[in-house]
């Protein structure tokens, strides 16, 4: 793999807060999951690469060259985890605006902004200020004016938060894209499951510390053979308590307030594949499915001890 | 220069749409309409509509609708959008300070205007105060807009009450201890160059007053908003968001 992206021995202090403690990687083409819980360092990281901040130890590089550099930033895109725009803008004149930065005129920075929106399905609201956007519609403005250069190399933090179903599964075909495109894309996320449907190439980050980088297939098997809880959300949750508790991938079930159900499995997979499709058989609406951070968490302190337990 | 004329365009467009920035505006209006009313009562004018001008309205108008909005970007770290842009971190504050002027630049020479016209009206006028005060009045605003990016730039998280508290020091508390520190007051150099009795806000403690002068009014226009935007520069261009 070349590396498009250098880290070397980079730590970060807040004060006497650790954020990144001597994190060594490099990432190539394609995409790339950042994977960790909150807290974990993962926007620590992605700043560090932006230039936003600057390491307290090591260096970061970018094509050779050390960030922050104009000359990277031609070539990086960057959606960041706020949500806040310059409120007053347009969607249109916001990315319009950022790709006059970019370098370009203003009728092409126009071209480029409607151009872009209408890629990420923007089209009907581009026109709207950005104040009125939904947080799924910001997600999509945030992408674009990372994307409206057409830069080798994106990051995305946390860019599915606040995406319905239908925006994750067209923000996922996105993000493929751009890796299919031959671009160094890395996306932040602390849901396991989100990553693993874009791509196989991870960084394991927890506490500031590097824990793992490469093939997806260890965590995975790692993550398996826990406990794994999947929250979901319905008007109806003893009606689908009812449906689920026939299937064997169900290890437990647990009714969290009037339209939470909880639902503990050894094989996600099967479970995320099936929860939807025996919702509809049994008429029960699912307003949301979504997997709680603490699992993942959990498996990182057992990864951690694990090492720690290897390393005695 | 492109990209901070762009920033500038949208700072001025954004200042536009924010209702905030129409209610500012009427500050700038109420000296007008006070110097009409006392022209029509036979007082001057000016005398005390311009240093109210000067000292109270500008400073009120100025800092909360640029450095409050720049603190704001900071804060809330909106800057990033431009921080990863292929351009100089201090091209954003430049491009920043050009739209605030702008846009308070025209609001301030345009009441400046009307308190010049109804002075005018009322048979006070010298036609040199008729383009002096307005003149005075777009410099002021340059002078402090160009202060208030560079407060908050420094300090984004209190950027209002930091500057509010530093014109209290320059331009209210020093010349009222010792007359010729009027010298550092921006307000008593923006009537300098606008040719009007350029008297502290408080009467002074000791001291007589500095000799007016337009150069050095100028010069003190020019510090006052060289040195923050000078630190500011210097700041942002390691600063972590």
């Amino acid at each position: 793999m070349s590396a498009v992206l250098e880290f070397v021995g980079v730590s970060k202090w807040y004060g006497p807060v650790l954020g990144l403690r001597d994190v060594s990687l490099t990432v190539g083409k394609g995409i790339t999951g950042l994977l960790g819980p909150n807290g974990a360092g993962k926007s620590t990281l992605l700043k560090c690469m932006t230039g936003e901040i600057q390491p307290s130890r090591g260096e970061v590089r970018m094509f050779g060259r050390r960030v922050p550099d104009p000359e990277v930033f031609r070539r990086l895109g960057y959606a960041p985890e706020i949500e806040v725009f310059f409120e007053e803008l347009t969607g249109r004149e916001f990315v319009a605006h950022l790709a006059e930065l970019s370098g370009f005129g203003r009728a092409e920075a126009d071209r480029r902004a409607v151009a872009v929106l209408q890629r990420v399905g923007l089209e009907s609201a581009m026109n709207r200020r950005v104040s009125t956007y939904s947080k799924g519609m910001r997600q999509r403005t945030k992408l674009a004016q990372a994307i409206l250069h057409e830069p080798d190399v994106v990051l995305l933090d946390e860019p599915m938060t606040g995406l319905d179903p239908l925006g994750r599964a067209q923000m996922v075909a996105l993000i493929q894209t751009l890796g299919a495109e031959g671009r160094t894309v890395v996306v932040s996320s602390h849901i396991l499951d989100e990553v693993e449907v874009m791509t196989r190439e991870i960084v394991v980050l927890y506490q500031g510390q590097l824990l793992a980088q490469g093939d997806l297939h260890a965590i995975r098997g790692l993550i398996d053979r826990h406990p794994h809880h999947i929250a979901l959300r319905t008007p109806k949750p003893r009606a689908l308590a009812a449906a689920l508790a026939r299937e064997d991938f169900v290890a437990a079930l647990r009714f969290e307030g009037d339209d939470r159900l909880m639902v503990e499995t050894r094989d996600p997979d099967r479970c995320y594949s099936a929860v939807p499709r025996i919702a509809k058989e049994h008429d029960v609406p699912l307003l949301a499915l979504t997997s709680p951070d603490d699992n993942l968490a959990a498996v990182f302190r057992y990864l951690t001890l694990g090492a720690r337990g290897g390393a005695a | 220069m492109s990209a901070a004329l762009s920033i500038a365009r949208v700072s001025i467009l954004r200042a536009v749409r924010r209702p905030s920035s129409w209610w500012l505006s009427a500050l700038a209006f109420l000296p007008a309409l006070l110097g009409a009313w006392l022209g029509y009562k036979g007082y001057g004018a000016l005398a005390v509509p311009a240093p109210l001008l000067a000292y109270v309205a500008a400073p009120l108008l100025v800092v909360p609708w640029v450095a409050g909005v720049l603190g704001e970007a900071f804060e809330r770290r909106t800057v990033v959008y431009w921080f990863v842009r292929p351009m100089a971190r201090p091209t954003a504050l430049l491009g920043e300070w050009l739209g605030a002027a702008a846009s308070v630049g025209v609001v301030l020479l345009l009441g400046s205007a009307m308190l010049a016209v109804a002075n005018a009206l009322t048979g006070n006028a010298s036609i040199g105060s008729l383009a002096r005060l307005p003149l005075a009045m777009l410099a002021h605003a340059v002078a402090l807009a160009g202060f208030s990016v560079g407060v908050a730039t420094l300090s984004p998280k209190h950027p209002v009450s930091l500057a509010v508290g530093v014109l209290a020091v320059t331009e209210v508390a020093l010349p009222s201890l010792w007359a010729p520190l009027q010298a550092v007051s921006l307000s008593h150099q923006a009537l300098v160059l606008a040719g009007l009795d350029a008297a502290p806000l408080l009467p002074s403690l000791v001291g007589d007053a500095p000799t007016p002068s337009v150069g050095v009014a100028l010069a003190v226009l020019a510090i006052f908003a060289a040195v923050p935007l000078g630190l500011a520069v210097r700041t942002v261009i390691d600063r972590d968001l």
